[in-house]
């Protein structure tokens, strides 16, 4: 019988009662040349829409360019919500939703992975005790309980999380440093 | 009946029995998966391949792989050329698709 506690115990959401600071720079992972040369990367959402607005930084397009990637259903939902919430009557609307569904219709399915029951338990409880302790209103509370999903799914998959929401992988490593994450920020 | 495992790629489901699994690289597994899924591979037998290369060139390419035997390594060697996924190549090339304003907000 295992002795690791069932997801919705992993953590404690007694042991956080205060804020949490968001940490410098510095202490969060940035390094792109820390990572294996054949890590397998996960992109957050912010990386298919930053990328074909061309503002993704260099050296992150070079790495991209040649690695194996690993999509999330979380991030493809995202995407995938955003073909319904696009006005129908904008004139700008056309061009965007076509974007988006090369965007899609290019994920291969047998490179896409979803979170497990598992990890929809446990991003919940971390998501939860995050936007308790954060304040956050709760407009932000899906988006955090999204960011966390993505955040296990890398996890389950051993890929390496690519995202540009600094603020929430910093509180999400806190309660899990083992998932690994590469941080950027956009090419100015 | 089981419940699909679906936080793992085809690759790494129970199901994808093919030899170079043993070689335990995920660029290869996926690309094996890939074109399985799309049902370009295991539908018309094995056909018997006769080759002369490199002898250095094979030696090389078996200790990158960890690859066992011939047919590990040429499956390999073929799995890459046929199934690789140049999604990450064909975003980053995709240039000023979206308006620099564009959010996706949900």
């Amino acid at each position: 019988m295992s002795s690791e506690p069932p997801p919705f115990e992993r953590h404690d959401p007694n042991r956080y009662t205060a804020t949490l600071a968001y940490r410098p720079r510095d202490q969060l992972p940035r390094d792109l040349t820390a990572l294996a040369t054949d890590a397998v990367l996960m992109l957050d959402t912010t990386v298919y829409i930053d990328a074909q607005k061309a503002k993704l930084p260099i050296d992150l397009a070079a790495r991209l360019a040649g690695a194996e990637i690993l999509h999330c259903a979380i991030a493809l939902g995202e995407i995938a919500a955003g073909l319904g919430l696009l006005d129908p009557k904008h004139p700008g609307t056309p061009a965007i939703r076509k974007v988006l569904l090369e965007t899609l219709a290019k994920a291969d399915p047998a490179r896409s992975v979803a979170p497990s029951a598992d990890a929809w338990l446990e991003a919940s409880t971390m998501a939860g005790t995050l936007a308790r302790t954060q304040g956050l209103p709760k407009h932000d509370r899906r988006k955090l309980l999204n960011d966390a999903l993505l955040f296990l799914t890398a996890g389950e998959t051993q890929a390496v999380l690519v995202s540009r929401n600094s603020n929430e992988m910093d509180l999400l490593l806190r309660l899990r440093p083992d998932v690994q994450v590469l941080l950027y920020d956009l090419k100015p | 009946m089981a419940a699909p495992d679906n936080t793992k790629p085809r690759s790494q489901r129970r199901g994808s029995s093919l030899a170079v699994q043993a070689l335990g690289s995920v660029r290869i597994q996926h690309a094996l998966s890939s074109l399985k899924a799309k049902g370009l591979v295991g539908k018309s037998g094995s056909t018997k391949v006769s080759a002369r290369l490199d002898s250095d060139l094979l030696a090389a390419a078996r200790a990158k792989i960890g690859a066992k035997t011939d047919t590990e390594l040429l499956t390999a060697a073929l799995a890459i050329v046929a199934g690789d996924d140049d999604f990450g190549a064909w975003l980053v090339t995709r240039g000023e698709r979206l308006p620099a304003d564009f959010e996706l907000e949900f």
